[in-house]
C-alpha cells in the first residue's frame, strides 16, 4: 500500500511538471458526468468462491482540480453478481498520464490512471484502481481491478463511458 | 528639394514573415534606409507598426521565438462537435500577443510618427478589399475601400477579427 502511494505521488508529480509550460487540451477545467456500463467477473482465486458474472451501470461525476493532471469524482450505480442487485458508491480520482494528439491538429485521446474505493448496499468494501482512456471527450473505456476487503474477492470490470454532459469551451 | 517618400511593402505568409524581417532588418542596420511608407498584409500587417517604430529588435525577437502554442490553442478533436465551434483552433494566444504589444502608447507613438501605415484586410461580409490607414489624407481608390485607424482597440481588431470589426487580416 505503501508504495502504491508512493507510485501514485510519483506519478502526480511527473504528469504535473509535464503539464507545465504545455498546451494540453485534455483534462481542461470543468465538469463531466459519465454514464458507465460495466462487465466482468468477481474471483475468490483459490477461495471455494467461483467466479461470477458481474455487471453494471452507474454515473460518474467528474470535476478538474488540477488542470491537465487531476479529476476527482464519485461513483454511483447498480451492480448485479451473484444474482443479486445492489447499490455501489464511492470517490474516485482520475491522473492523467498521456496525452495522444497529432501533431499539429489538437489531441484526440488521453490515458488515465484510475483509482476509486466503493461501498456497496451488500456490504461490499472495495478499493481499486485501473487504466482508462478517453477519446474525442466522448467516450471512455477502460479496465479496472478491486479487492473486496469484506467479502475477500476480487472485482475485475471493463467499461465503456459515455459523456452526458455539455462540454465548454474553457478560460481563454 | 527632393519631397519623393520611399515606401516598404511586405507581403503575406505567416512565418514567413521571418525573412521579411531579416531583410528589413538589413536594409535598416545595413543601408540605413527609413521608409515614410509601410503597407502590409497579413504576417506582414503585424510586421508593419513595429517597422515603422524602428523596433527592429523586437521584431527579431518574435520572429524567431513565438512558437504555435503562442499563436494559436489546440483543442480536442472531439470538442469541436461538443461546443459547435466552426474551427480546429483558436487564435486567442495570438490576439492577447498582438493586445500586448499594440496598445494605446504604441499606437499614440505610432500615428503621431508621422509614418504612414497602411494594412490590408478583407471585409467577412462583403468580401470587399478594405485597406486600414493612419495617412492622414489617404487617397480614395475605386478598387478597394479606405478606412482610417483611429486608436490601439481599432487597430487589433484588424489584426485579430472581432466580431465589431467585420475585417478580417488573413495570416
Amino acid at each position: 500500500m505503501k508504495n502504491l502511494l508512493l507510485l501514485f505521488i510519483f506519478l502526480f508529480y511527473s504528469a504535473l511538471i509535464s503539464a507545465q509550460g504545455s498546451q494540453d487540451p485534455e483534462f481542461t477545467k470543468g465538469f463531466i458526468l459519465l454514464g458507465k456500463l460495466n462487465n466482468g467477473f468477481t474471483s475468490g482465486f483459490k477461495s471455494y468462491t467461483p467466479d461470477l458474472y458481474l455487471g453494471g451501470i452507474g454515473l460518474n461525476p467528474q470535476i478538474t482540480v488540477v488542470e491537465n493532471v487531476l479529476r476527482l469524482g464519485a461513483n454511483a450505480g447498480m451492480t448485479y453478481n451473484n444474482k443479486k442487485l445492489s447499490g455501489l458508491f464511492g470517490p474516485m480520482l482520475a491522473l492523467k498520464i498521456k496525452t495522444l494528439d497529432t501533431k499539429y491538429m489538437g489531441s484526440y485521446a488521453n490515458i488515465h490512471l484510475l483509482a476509486e474505493a466503493n461501498w456497496g448496499t451488500a456490504k461490499q468494501q472495495m478499493a481499486g484502481g485501473g487504466f482508462g482512456v478517453e477519446i474525442f471527450k466522448k467516450v471512455h473505456l477502460g479496465i479496472t481491478a478491486q479487492r473486496d476487503y469484506y467479502f475477500n474477492t476480487w472485482w475485475f470490470q471493463s467499461f465503456i463511458g459515455v459523456s452526458l454532459s455539455k462540454s465548454k469551451e474553457s478560460d481563454d | 528639394m527632393n519631397t519623393m517618400k520611399r515606401a516598404l511593402i511586405i507581403s503575406g505568409g505567416g512565418s514567413k514573415g521571418a525573412f521579411s524581417v531579416g531583410v528589413i532588418k538589413d536594409f535598416v542596420q545595413i543601408y540605413h534606409l527609413n521608409f515614410d511608407i509601410l503597407v502590409g498584409t497579413s504576417t506582414g500587417a503585424l510586421i508593419t507598426p513595429l517597422a515603422a517604430m524602428g523596433m527592429i529588435d523586437k521584431l527579431e525577437e518574435l520572429y524567431t521565438t513565438v512558437n504555435n502554442d503562442q499563436i494559436i490553442k489546440k483543442y480536442n478533436l472531439g470538442q469541436r462537435d461538443i461546443d459547435g465551434r466552426d474551427s480546429i483552433f483558436s487564435f486567442e494566444p495570438l490576439k492577447n500577443l498582438i493586445s500586448q504589444i499594440y496598445d494605446d502608447t504604441f499606437f499614440k507613438d505610432l500615428t503621431t510618427s508621422g509614418k504612414e501605415l497602411y494594412i490590408t484586410t478583407v471585409c467577412l461580409q462583403t468580401q470587399e478589399l478594405v485597406v486600414f490607414t493612419t495617412a492622414k489624407n489617404p487617397a480614395a481608390s475605386r478598387y478597394f475601400k479606405v478606412e482610417k485607424l483611429v486608436n490601439a482597440d481599432q487597430f487589433q481588431a484588424q489584426c485579430w477579427h472581432r466580431p465589431a470589426s467585420r475585417c478580417l487580416c488573413l495570416l
